[in-house]
């Protein structure tokens, strides 16, 4: 056991003191809180542009109601530096006389020579109260992807249009709208019965603990796996084609080897997961969501994440032993990496219908379930307990048998040089 | 008492037999060289003591036990491929490979420490392996194999690459290690290092044992042929001799190689001309492994009375 430590220890140390460990770690906040940053900068600062437009208005009274929810709205974008929004700025065109399609041709040419943003052509019709559908505002632009001058004349044109309208029947509009107000259906978690008797309140729930929680633990769960596991088959070719393979088995047998090897690879994924979790806590505490701090959700946490290290860095252990350089280890890599990619498509149905018997066979499947079985423990209602109790140990089955499988394959391929054996020889190796 | 016993070991690749029952007893306290061309099956032999390769046939015992597994701890073992952790420091890999032979930090820092002296590495204990030059790893890669103090030391071509300052210390170092009692096999190219380190020689070619024993009962074995004359004619005496096999005229002298007895070729040469120097000559362990070596059906055959 204390080689096997010894082996732990200097695998350990060797990755947490690369520059691609630290800069692992630190990579994953950093890219969240950029993404953050970056949206919320270019929320308010990427869009500080005057956008004129013209107003072809034939109904005749619109286009003052316009000017005043521009001039509002310019208002509340601020002014010099504290600017963070758009202006917009209509200017009315008179047809006096003129065909409307000229008009229209005159103002795409503005357009195109950046005179103008765009323009609007507003029909008599729409006020009609018998009219129809048929009856819309057209809006022309070259830039059509921008929606943020077409929302805000659809917002302010319906809401004017359509009191015109009910003027125009003779309708009281706030009795309108009181009629017509939402009934929206809110999504609730149970009621309890007390002690006494009393029936509690029922909690709406919370969007972070029904979907970004489970979502999070997984990703959580990937990144720390993928951060630690194939750094194995890197280590392991290495030691082969430097020949240092010869010396450790000279001192010990491959299998301690291997152990120790997983073990300080699993350290390092724990010690990663730490770091991460520890920040999401202290995040999640500094945000007030207490009741998402699970001390058991975090003991499965760990235990799913050793499974899935010792899963699956035992492969990346038998590859890089099997194989004299890396080109040949991804290609053997591939249906491996399938296997860990696999849960994370999964995750989506597991998340929308996570007891359904999809999701219950997809958490089962012991390559799935370090990831899907996780993302249900996080969700409401947990699985049955003899659901997680399968789990763990279909997983830790699978672990010890990939473990055992490695330790054969390891004991021959770390002396084997040249072509990588294919799946018959694999297996012989397996045999052996 | 033997630290190696090697009975009747065989071990096949594919078709081809790496080592043809082989028959080996290294005693305790002893240099052995293991010599033989490329291919012969040194390191398929070092590396079956080693149990890194397990015999078809055959038992090999390690320190009187039947596997070196059961002994690891006492075992040092230099690889003829060898490779360090580049990114670790001297001392961490020296840590490191002593702890995985179960030595603690508080035994191994003062050998470490007292190594890398004796071997002028001290400056460069807490440097990264890669900035090392090839014979400074080498050296590293030597002390890894005696730091945890093994009784065994098995060294695959250990002075292959080094320069002569760099080999006469790692030789030097060789000899004070047997001088306390641990048992050294090595395998070389190195004849001249063979000879002056060996008490006994191995040599293996194609597989089989072609010479074992101490360098003198080698030599004398080979060294009946070869005669080195001074005669009052020089070379031109030799010429026509039925005695004389061939001959290498080195200008006072010849070397030559007879047929058979040398009394006799004595005799006919001194009727012939007059002879000045005669000396029965002992070949130089170059020399035999050539003859040996050699490609020719003749030479390859192991001369009488060698070890079968």
């Amino acid at each position: 056991m204390s080689r096997i430590l010894v082996v732990a220890t200097t695998e350990f140390l060797t990755l947490v003191k690369t520059k691609a460990f630290i800069i692992g770690i630190l990579m994953l906040p950093l890219m969240l809180g950029l993404s953050f940053g970056f949206q919320i900068f270019a929320a308010r600062h990427a869009d500080v542009e005057d956008h004129g437009f013209a107003v072809i208005d034939q109904t005749g009274v619109l286009y003052p109601t316009i000017v005043q929810a521009a001039e509002e709205h310019n208002r509340k974008s601020g002014a010099g530096k504290e600017r963070t929004g758009p202006y917009f700025v209509p200017s009315e065109v008179e047809l006096n006389g003129r065909e409307v399609a000229d008009v229209k041709a005159d103002l795409s040419s503005r357009v195109r020579k950046k005179d103008l943003f765009a323009f609007v052509e507003i029909p008599a019709k729409v006020l009609d109260v018998s009219g129809t559908t048929a009856d819309q505002i057209d809006y022309y632009t070259e830039t059509p992807s921008y929606d943020s001058l077409p929302d805000w004349l659809n917002q302010v044109l319906q809401k004017e249009i359509t009191g015109r309208r009910f003027a125009a029947a003779s309708v009281d509009r706030s009795l309108v709208t009181q009629l017509t107000r939402p009934a929206r259906v809110t999504t609730l978690g149970l009621v309890e019965r007390k002690a006494d008797g009393s029936v509690t309140e029922a909690k709406r729930t919370n969007p972070i603990a029904t979907f970004a929680l489970p979502f999070g633990m997984m990703y959580l769960l990937f990144i720390a796996l993928m951060s630690s596991a194939p750094q194995l088959l890197t280590a392991v070719i290495e030691e082969k084609m430097s020949r240092i393979s010869e010396v450790l088995i000279s001192s010990i047998t491959p299998t301690q080897l291997l152990l120790g090897k997983l073990l300080g690879v699993a350290a390092v994924a724990a010690l990663l997961a730490l770091i991460y979790l520890g920040g999401g806590v202290y995040a999640l505490m500094q945000a007030g969501q207490y009741e998402l701090v699970q001390p058991a959700l975090l003991g499965w946490f760990v235990v799913y994440l050793l499974c899935a290290v010792l899963m699956f860095g035992s492969v990346f252990i038998a590859i890089g032993a099997a194989c004299s350089d890396l080109k040949d280890s991804q290609t053997m890599l591939q249906p491996f990496m399938m296997l860990m990619l696999l849960p994370m498509f999964a995750s989506v149905i597991v998340l929308r219908q996570p007891n359904s018997m999809v999701s219950v066979l997809a958490s089962l499947f012991p390559t799935g379930s370090p990831f899907l079985m996780l993302i249900r423990l996080a969700m409401s209602p947990p699985p049955p307990m003899w659901q997680v109790a399968l789990s763990v140990v279909l997983t830790l089955s699978t672990t010890a048998l990939f473990i055992w499988a490695a330790a054969r394959i390891f004991r021959i391929g770390l002396l084997m040089q040249g072509k990588p054996p294919n799946l018959p020889e694999l297996l012989k190796w397996i045999r052996a | 008492m033997s630290a190696i016993e090697i009975r009747d070991v065989t071990k096949q690749f594919d078709k081809v037999v790496a080592v043809n029952h082989l028959t080996l007893s290294v005693p305790t306290g002893s240099i052995y060289g293991f010599i033989g061309p490329n291919g012969s099956g040194k390191t398929t032999t070092i590396r079956m003591i080693m149990n890194i390769l397990v015999p078809d046939s055959g038992q090999i015992q390690v320190l009187e036990r039947s596997s070196a597994s059961q002994v690891r701890d006492h075992v040092g073992y230099l690889p003829e491929e060898r490779g360090l952790y580049k990114r670790m420091t001297v001392r961490q890999v020296l840590r490191y490979y002593g702890q995985l032979k179960g030595r603690s930090l508080a035994q191994l820092d003062p050998m470490i420490k007292s190594w890398l002296e004796r071997l002028q590495l001290s400056d460069w204990a807490d440097k990264r392996v890669q900035t090392l030059s090839k014979g400074m790893s080498q050296k590293v890669q030597f002390i890894s194999t005696i730091v945890s103090e093994p009784k065994l030391l098995i060294l695959d071509e250990p002075f292959s690459g080094l320069d002569p300052v760099n080999a006469d210390a790692l030789r030097d170092a060789v000899l004070g290690l047997r001088r306390e009692g641990v048992t050294v096999v090595f395998s070389t190219h190195d004849m001249a290092a063979a000879e002056k380190l060996c008490d006994r020689i191995f040599m293996i070619f194609k597989g089989n044992k072609v010479l074992d024993g101490s360098l003198d009962e080698i030599q004398s074995r080979y060294g009946q042929d070869t005669v080195r004359v001074r005669t009052g004619t020089g070379a031109a005496a030799l010429a026509g001799m039925a005695e004389v096999d061939s001959y290498i005229d080195i200008g006072n002298f010849q070397d030559v190689k007879l047929k058979g007895d040398a009394q006799a070729f004595l005799r006919a040469l001194s009727q012939k001309t007059p002879v000045f120097h005669f000396e029965l000559k002992k070949p130089s362990l170059h020399d035999i492994f050539v003859r040996i070596a050699r490609p020719t059906a003749e030479d390859m055959k192991p001369p009488p009375g060698a070890v079968q």
